[in-house]
């Protein structure tokens, strides 16, 4: 049985009706990634309107490790929908932040004592995470990654390296943010070998302790163990063990990003997890609420503590109903069998990919983590020269076969998968087949188009 | 009491920094009422400060919710779009001041609005300054901070902030700042400070919401949208607090007849659920190039759901007309007050919008945080729950959910007097 339904040609006349409205009302600076508009969803099935059934490969950007409407979900905010929506925190409390303020204490790394504030979007919590540390150090510099993304407020923009898409016009951006590049191993500098551009990076910390900014000036170094939008590159260990130390040594702050790369993404609650490394703050949210608004910050209570009373908070942040939904989800995510759902997506991924590698030269690397993985495509595997097209063109032919999925990369050529993890065998396979195919024509495409 | 225990969880879990300004737990709150874990109910005036003008839960607003959430909660509009989103956009286009052609981004959080309608002024005059007023608050962001004209609680070590923001008077007349003078100001601002050519845009709440319920006169707003006509500027109307009905109009705008390049709402937009929107001139929303706004959470469908069904209450259940009744109602009730207790400095406000200034001394006008505080402690044993704002932290704000009824708005009122001579009374200056 196949689960791709198609009753139209995508997008159907429907999808299209609702497009010239969106084109007349809605501001144009949001992406559009697919053409249909959604009725209804569940697990990693939607519908749209003209009743097509799409296999959905992208999670509303990585927010459905759990899949969509998870009756555990439904259910939890079906029933704090009927007693309490809002209250703001900071006007009176209520128990489910505090539930949730705890088991995130309870599962993020690290044995010491943690504490936790909640608040609504991820570059919300990212920007928390930099008051925390400027008001624990007293410091003010931030240490960032190129490739980073950490969000489109005025701050977490200056954070963010992908200048074009994120940063283009919106300037002038905050100060005290240093950037300095992340080993990728599979685009070493200067032709060095994995392991001697890995070495380079870690020198290049120390290095930037006297170039850049001292241990004087520095507040935090916050990296993603796996670059989300920069193409899912997870960070080598060692790498993210030289950020540790040079935290250690410094007294800064080590942040950690996990918005994307969170909540069983990779296969672990966190993606730090697989390095052993342990960091002062860890930032989540994305599938942290399946598919209600919601972040936060946990990590060492002296530092969360650190600001002064009033200092934090917000009037939406932790809203009462999605504390409910976080917690069911965290729920399911705390299975062990759901965490390991996640490796059945690599292997899925590698083996049609890896495959189809043979057959499509455009295929540069396939790599990631669990169920965040990603293709990247070049125009010539030895320059490595980035082939952003073939991946509209894959994108496009994607949806039209039936699937709904992303792109990536700081050039903007990858696709990504961010499938719930524990997406049925046979829906993920029809969903990574019917992409190979979009990838194939792609290339046959834009090679006939020279 | 459960709630002790509670507080107890709170402070070994979650940051200190998030303040509390009622030590109790809610379990449960209808309309006006909230009911703690210890089972004590509450009138709420705050609003979970000011979300809620269509009252906690308001079935209409719940029914809608659970409609969408049997569907899909989540799918991130450019990911893949849905109807609810469009209709709401169409409906805000509609709703707002202005009769030009008008578009609408949906977002999470009034902070993440306020960053978007300054990337959008940015990007459409190729500006970098914005100016906004002593005492404005726009949130908590490093933008949000900068933007805010409060440091104290706002912004203590949390900087360096973002550049290119600069600082006008609001026009508070009781504390000297005429409209008069908050022009001269500003043109002094311009003069001496930042080039107006160099500006993207002005920044203002109509009525100063954290900053104390101060409404800038008919007259400011007015010479506002001239100055950005005459300048090229962007007009930006922050209404995430005094929006939705909060001054008996939709918007507090419209009182001044001024139409802003853009609006930026929030709170009482949808609900309680979190939901805030950027709408205004079609060529400002749009000059961000595709891909340059946007959030994963943005515009939820859930929340959508919620503010087409807030929009609906306004409509069917004539919100702003009990609005304009209540801020008649409540208005009388705090002059009477006002008239028996010299420390309230001032009552003011617009509509239902409306604020007590406490002051020590009437002659000296010296604030006085201290029996305010103690006038929201008090009014939370005898079962009212109020909140206060304004730079010295000394202006006790109402912010009743437009649904209440006479004999709630009565009620309050009369625990508000007994708050106020407990806590004003003795020692009469």
């Amino acid at each position: 049985m196949t689960h791709i339904q198609l009753r139209t040609a995508i997008p159907g006349p429907r999808s299209l009706a609702l497009n010239e409205r969106r084109a007349a009302a809605v501001s144009r600076g949001l992406a559009q990634a697919s053409p249909i508009a959604v009725r209804r969803a569940r697990g990693a099935l939607v519908e749209d309107v003209d009743g097509n059934v799409l296999i959905d490969l992208a999670g509303g950007i990585g927010v459905l490790a759990v899949g969509h409407t998870a009756p555990e979900v439904v259910e939890a905010v079906r029933a704090q929908a009927g007693e309490l929506v809002h209250m703001c925190p900071i006007v009176a409390n209520y128990e489910a932040y505090v539930e949730l303020a705890e088991e995130l204490n309870r599962i993020t790394p690290g044995a010491f004592a943690k504490k936790t504030i909640l608040a609504s979007g991820g570059a919300e919590a990212v920007e928390n995470a930099v008051k925390l540390s400027r008001a624990f150090t007293g410091r003010a510099g931030i240490m960032v990654f190129e490739g980073a993304y950490h969000g489109r407020t005025n701050l977490t923009m200056a954070m963010t390296s992908k200048y074009a898409l994120f940063k283009k016009g919106f300037g002038p951006f905050a100060p005290e943010v240093y950037r300095l590049p992340a080993p990728n191993p599979y685009r070493p500098p200067g032709g060095l070998s994995v392991e001697a551009g890995l070495a380079g990076a870690c020198d290049n910390l120390d290095h930037a302790l006297i170039a850049h900014v001292d241990g004087s000036g520095l507040a935090a170094v916050v990296i993603e163990p796996v670059l989300g939008e920069g193409g899912f590159i997870p960070v080598p260990a060692p790498f993210l063990a030289k950020i540790r130390e040079v935290c250690d040594r410094t007294g800064a702050v080590m942040v950690v990003d996990e918005v994307q790369s969170g909540f069983g993404r990779t296969g672990r609650l966190f993606a730090i997890e697989h390095s052993g490394v342990v960091p002062d703050l860890v930032v989540s949210a994305k599938s942290l609420g399946g598919g209600m608004p919601i972040s936060a910050v946990t990590g060492r209570a002296e530092i969360l503590d650190a600001p002064h009373v009033g200092g934090v908070g917000s009037t939406y942040g932790g809203n009462p109903v999605a504390c409910r939904a976080a917690l069911a989800a965290i729920g399911l995510l705390r299975r062990p069998s759901m965490l390991a759902e996640a490796a059945r997506v690599e292997a899925a991924v590698r083996r049609i990919f890896d495959a189809l590698a043979r057959e499509v030269p455009a295929i540069g690397d396939v790599r990631g983590l669990g169920a965040m993985m990603a293709v990247e495509f070049v125009k010539d595997r030895a320059t490595k020269e980035p082939w952003p097209e073939i991946v509209l063109e894959a994108v496009r032919r994607a949806a039209a076969r039936g699937v709904v999925i992303i792109r990536a990369g700081l050039y903007s050529n990858c696709l990504r998968f961010l499938p719930p993890l524990d997406i049925p065998d046979d829906v993920l396979e029809e969903g990574l087949l019917a992409v190979a195919a979009a990838v194939r024509e792609a290339a046959r495409a834009l090679e006939a188009r020279g | 009491m459960k709630g002790d225990a509670l507080i107890e969880r709170r402070q070994a879990a979650v940051a200190r920094g998030v303040a509390n300004a009622h030590p109790i737990f809610a379990e449960r709150a209808h309309g006006v009422r909230l009911r703690d874990v210890d089972g004590l109910e509450y009138l709420d005036f705050t609003g979970g400060i000011g979300v809620l003008n269509v009252g906690h839960l308001h079935p209409r607003v719940v029914a809608a919710v659970q409609e969408q959430l049997a569907r899909f909660s989540h799918t991130c509009f450019q990911v893949a779009m849905y109807e609810p989103y469009v209709r709401l956009a169409e409906r805000l286009n509609a709703l707002t001041p202005g009769g030009f052609a008008k578009k609408t981004i949906l977002l999470t959080t009034g902070v993440e609005a306020i960053e978007n309608a300054v990337k959008m002024a940015r990007a459409f005059t190729g500006r970098p300054a914005i100016v906004a007023f002593t005492h404005g608050f726009h949130g908590r962001t490093l933008l949000g901070m900068s933007l805010t004209g409060k440091a104290g609680v706002y912004k203590q070590s949390f900087g360096p902030f973002a550049p290119e923001v600069y600082h006008a008077p609001y026009p508070y007349p009781y504390r000297g700042w005429t409209t008069e003078r908050a022009l001269e100001a500003l043109g002094d601002l311009f003069r001496t400070v930042v080039s107006a050519d160099r500006v993207a845009a002005i920044l203002i709440e109509p009525v100063l919401g954290e900053g104390g319920f101060v409404a800038a006169p008919v007259d400011f707003l007015r010479a506002l949208r001239r100055i950005a006509d005459e300048r090229g500027l962007i007009l930006i109307a922050d209404e995430i607090q005094c929006g939705f009905g909060r001054t008996g109009r939709m918007f507090a705008v419209e009182h001044a007849g001024v139409a802003p390049d853009l609006v930026v709402m929030a709170k009482s937009l949808a609900g309680g659920f979190p939901l805030s929107a950027v709408v205004g001139r079609a060529e400002v929303v749009d000059a961000p190039a595709a891909g340059g706004l946007g959030g994963t959470y943005a515009g939820s469908p859930l929340a959508c759901a919620a503010a087409l069904a807030v929009l609906d209450v306004f409509e069917d259940e004539r919100l702003l007309d009990r609005a304009v009744a209540q801020g008649g109602l409540l208005g009388a009730r705090l002059e009477e007050l006002a008239g028996r207790f010299p420390r309230i400095g001032e009552v003011r406000g617009l509509g239902p919008m409306l604020g007590l200034e406490i002051v020590e001394d009437p002659a000296t006008r010296v604030p006085s945080a201290a029996r305010t505080r103690r006038v929201l402690d008090l009014a939370r044993e005898r079962g009212l729950l109020l909140l206060r704002s304004g730079t010295h932290d000394n202006v006790i704000r109402l912010l009743a959910p437009l649904i209440a009824t006479e004999e709630d708005l009565e009620r309050g009122a009369a625990i508000l007097a007994t708050a106020l001579a407990d806590a004003l009374g003795d020692d009469q200056p």
